[in-house]
């Protein structure tokens, strides 16, 4: 990965001390390096994963129609 | 407590305060009993009753109390009340989104008020749990501070519309998922004996948590949508915010024309894809889409960690935290 590409800020610079953005993408440089298709696999391809169908991180199924 | 009866405990705790409320308003003002008629819809308790079983954030209540020495029994009518206002935030964003068309939205707006109250009636029943009044207190105004707080999220969400910036996407994502699960670790921090500065800890963690789920929700809703809901609101998911921000003009409107045409358009949602995952559309001097939004969930699951981590004491519920932050996108983790 190349260290001079920029990447836009994110809006509270108290809420992320400084460093921690290029600290973060030298620890990730492992998977930021994998051709894209790749690295959408990896991020798509695990916790969301809901093995039952019941997407665990939703909890909730369509509301009622309240009518 | 383990997680199991601590479940049931809460989906009990729900049941049972919404039939004495249904039931104490039917006698004041229908002596008949005619509980139907003025009841809130009857299919609501159930879908909220069945979320608290699918429900993995939960536990985040308990494993906040427990991690401050707190009693998870108190934990039960807390964690109901967050459970309330997330199914009222829940109702509220399919609305605004247009996610479910047989939703009756007037019906809808009733129902999140409703299920907003009796999340502050499952607070005050915590006098029976022997917490001091004053904490009570602070729970209730913890409470309506997040939920006030949440409420500027969705408005700005709606007023930005497409037009969010990325600076418009990192303050509402705060005021949204951040302030919700901040409160959660806060509200279970709160039913422990230590000092504010100790509870600012999970309030951080669970901030942090927050954005990050919803980052893995903007992943999964470009390129795993669940439906309409997702579809319809893709100009304001982190990959095409960031792509807005920093692509060359030309590729600007070839951008927002695939953004509105995707939601009907098989197509359009593919070639969206294509564009956001192509080094190009951003142009030389910024990373890749993939590459921000990759590196904006790492720095968001290491400030959790970190938070975590400050804290004065470890134990097995802090592992239980950990392991939960580690499931959210553990991509980020495993490097």
């Amino acid at each position: 990965m190349n260290d001079t590409l920029s990447y836009a800020p994110t809006v509270d610079p108290e809420a992320v001390p400084q460093g921690t953005e290029r600290g973060v993408a030298a620890r990730l440089r492992p998977l930021l390096t994998l051709p894209a298709e790749a690295l959408l696999e990896r991020l798509l391809g695990e916790g969301l994963d809901d093995p039952d169908g019941s997407e665990p991180w939703v909890g909730y199924a369509s509301p009622p129609s309240l009518s | 407590m383990t997680v199991q009866p601590f479940l049931e405990s809460v989906h009990a705790t729900i049941r049972t305060l919404w039939h004495e409320e249904a039931a104490g308003t039917s006698l004041a003002v229908d002596p008949d009993g005619d509980v139907e008629r003025i009841a809130l819809p009857p299919g609501l308790l159930d879908w909220v009753l069945e979320a608290v079983r699918l429900s993995p954030f939960l536990p985040l209540l308990l494993f906040a109390c427990e991690a401050m020495g707190g009693d998870g029994g108190a934990a039960v009518p807390v964690a109901a009340a967050w459970h309330l206002l997330h199914a009222a935030a829940h109702l509220l964003d399919d609305v605004l989104d247009g996610e479910v068309p047989h939703l009756d939205p007037a019906q809808a707006m009733n129902a999140t008020v409703g299920l907003t109250f009796l999340a502050q009636l499952s607070l005050i029943s915590l006098q029976h749990n022997r917490l001091p009044p004053d904490r009570i207190v602070d729970l209730i105004a913890a409470f309506n501070r997040a939920t006030f707080r949440m409420a500027a999220g969705p408005a700005s969400d709606l007023a930005f519309g497409d037009g969010t910036t990325l600076d418009d996407y990192w303050r509402v994502v705060a005021a949204k998922s951040g302030a919700f699960f901040a409160l959660a670790c806060r509200a279970g921090a709160m039913l422990g004996a230590e000092p504010e500065a100790e509870i600012a800890h999970y309030d951080r963690f669970g901030h942090h948590l927050g954005i990050l789920l919803q980052i893995s929700d903007d992943l999964r809703a470009v390129w795993r949508p669940r439906g309409r809901g997702d579809l319809a609101t893709l100009g304001r998911t982190l990959p095409v915010v960031y792509a807005r921000a920093v692509a060359p003009v030309e590729m600007k409107s070839q951008l927002q024309g695939l953004v509105t045409r995707a939601p009907d358009h098989e197509a359009a949602l593919a070639e969206l894809q294509a564009l956001l995952n192509d080094p190009a559309t951003v142009g030389e001097r910024s990373q890749g889409v993939l590459h921000y939004v990759t590196v904006q969930a790492g720095i968001h699951h290491q400030l959790a960690r970190e938070a975590l981590l400050a804290t004065a004491r470890w134990d097995i519920a802090h592992d239980a935290l950990l392991k939960l932050l580690d499931r959210v996108l553990p991509a980020v983790v495993d490097f």
